[in-house]
């Protein structure tokens, strides 16, 4: 149904696709009563957003390894997800709910993380629409973690600078993002930094 | 009534009789009667009807054409009945008439044919023959008429306004048998004249200077120009188009940039404190800022450079169109005719003058 629903949105000139790759430099901070450790790796992966009209439906994917720098952490590979969908009231505002899911996969087995979040994104213009920066918050409204350990407290943020050429249709994005997420009453927390570069090409 | 009496009545009679018939004749049947009693040698009759022909006017004058022709034959009459004076003053009279007039050698004997001629000799006269209307344009062409003079002599041929201000001195000096005299339109200082009336003065000279006599002629003179183009109006305001585009508002690139670097900063600050980030978020938000400061200066008003090349292209076309048109107006201020109109020949003499 998408294959048929996305040409004729975009024939119709009224939704816009971007599709990209993106690179991302992770860095977890694990602390939990047994243990902390720092570890981080390049995460290759890729992006993709669908507008119509102020419709919004967005889906992230990631994954690569990690290296243990400090601590107890061990090396570990990474998959991580997102889909998102929502509204944008406004041009430069967007509001957006969605799944967002995280696989650590060790040699002892996978752990997952699984959030249900609620997303405000905001752009500002720094020179005309072509160069944005811009700003994302979420909250973490519900939780499923390996382990059933319960949600404390979950939250995180983006932002940076999306470039677009007026005479082609590439794009490019800068961002830093931080998620800190709290478990169990305080035995376990986990904050993950991206620094993530993006490019792709957008279809109006 | 007595043989006598009868006799002189048959005279008055036939006077009354042949005097009615003379007084309807044209100018031109007594003159011809005048000429027929010049041949049967009746030289005073000739003489009367000529001097009588001669000195009628108003409507049975006689034609201009036949008055030389009349004179010479007064003249020649004169001569034969011995009146050398008269002759020679009926012969100045023709001479002043038609300077360049010359008797019938096959009709009047050398006497009369040299009696004429001194005549000639001693009356210093020029004629002037032009074209009754001529055209010419200022610079190229010239006006012209030719001097027909009686005999050698000095004269000084100039150009006159109607009032009698000078205008222009054509010639000074000799004349021998024909002179042309030019005109190129202008006065004395090189300036095209007036449109107007002028006269051209000949005076001849006698050789110890004193002016003998005048011939002038009337010109009335038109000065014809073309009209010039009107001015290239320069284009309307609203056909310029702006070079400049509006300005943005630079302060909100600015703000935005530096707001934008500063939530990358805080981001670990506010969201995971007690954390122990990296420090790769400078680099995003050095990034942020970074485009919001060159956002600052990219928003100002910035060049149309379309609009800048449509302007161009505008002001080029009306630059063409005023040059031409100034060119064309030096070419049609130069193109100045002179038009000319000869009237009659007047001669004064010089003791009237």
């Amino acid at each position: 149904m998408l294959g048929t629903l996305i040409p004729w949105c975009l024939a119709a000139q009224r939704a816009s696709l971007q599709l990209g790759a993106s690179v991302a430099n992770t860095h977890t901070e694990d602390a939990s009563t047994v243990g902390a450790g720092i570890a981080s790796g390049f995460t290759p992966g890729a992006e993709g957003v669908l507008s119509v009209w102020k419709l919004r439906l967005e889906a992230r994917y990631l994954e690569g390894h990690l290296q243990q720098d400090s601590g107890s952490i061990g090396a570990r590979d990474v998959v991580e997800g997102s889909v998102l969908a929502g509204v944008a009231p406004i041009r430069w505002i967007a509001i957006e709910t969605g799944i967002h899911a995280r696989s650590y996969v060790t040699s002892g087995g996978t752990e997952r993380w699984v959030f249900w979040e609620a997303h405000v994104r905001a752009e500002a213009p720094l020179d005309g629409p072509r160069v944005r920066a811009y700003a994302e918050l979420w909250r973490v409204l519900s939780s499923d973690v390996t382990g059933t350990q319960p949600l404390d407290r979950g939250q995180g943020g983006q932002a940076g600078i999306i470039l677009e050429s007026p005479r082609v249709p590439f794009w490019a994005r800068l961002g830093y993002g931080v998620e800190d997420v709290r478990l169990g009453g305080g035995a376990r927390r986990e904050t993950v930094e991206t620094m993530v570069l993006a490019v792709g090409a957008r279809v109006r | 009534m007595s043989l006598t009496g009868r006799r002189v009545a048959v005279v008055v009679s036939l006077a009354v009789a042949c005097g009615r018939p003379l007084a309807a004749q044209s100018p031109e049947q007594t003159l011809s009667r005048a000429v027929v009693a010049y041949q049967n040698l009746e030289f005073d009759l000739a003489a009367g009807l000529l001097r009588r022909v001669l000195s009628v006017s108003g409507s049975d004058t006689l034609a201009t054409a036949s008055r030389p022709r009349a004179l010479a034959y007064l003249g020649a009459s004169e001569w034969f009945r011995g009146h050398r004076d008269s002759s020679a003053a009926v012969f100045r009279r023709l001479v002043l008439l038609d300077p360049r007039y010359q008797p019938d050698e096959l009709v009047f004997p050398p006497d009369v044919t040299n009696a004429f001629a001194q005549a000639r000799r001693d009356a210093k006269v020029v004629a002037v023959r032009a074209a009754p209307e001529l055209a010419f344009q200022l610079g190229e062409g010239r006006y012209s008429a030719w001097l027909l003079a009686s005999s050698s002599h000095e004269i000084a041929v100039t150009l006159v306004h109607e009032d009698g201000t000078l205008v222009r001195s054509l010639y000074r000096g000799p004349i021998g048998d024909s002179l042309e005299v030019v005109w190129d339109g202008n006065d004395s200082t090189g300036a095209v004249v007036r449109s107007g009336t002028y006269l051209v003065r000949v005076a001849s000279h006698a050789p110890d200077g004193h002016t003998l006599r005048v011939a002038q002629a009337r010109l009335d003179v038109a000065i014809v120009r073309r009209d010039t183009l009107p001015v290239t109006p320069v284009p309307p305001d609203s056909l310029v188009l702006p070079e400049m585009g509006p300005a943005r508002h630079p302060l909100g690139s600015l703000f935005a940039g530096l707001l934008g670097s500063v939530t990358v900063a805080a981001l670990p600050a506010a969201l995971a404190s007690g954390s122990h980030p990296t420090d790769a978020r400078f680099a995003v938000a050095g990034a942020v800022g970074l485009a919001g400061l060159v956002g600052f200066f990219t928003h100002q008003s910035r060049p149309l450079p379309q609009n800048v090349a449509a302007n161009r292209a505008l002001r080029d076309t009306w630059g063409h169109r005023a040059q031409a048109a100034a060119e064309e107006n030096a070419r049609r201020r130069k193109d100045v005719h002179v038009v000319v109109r000869t009237g009659r020949v007047v001669v004064i003499d010089g003791e009237s003058l």
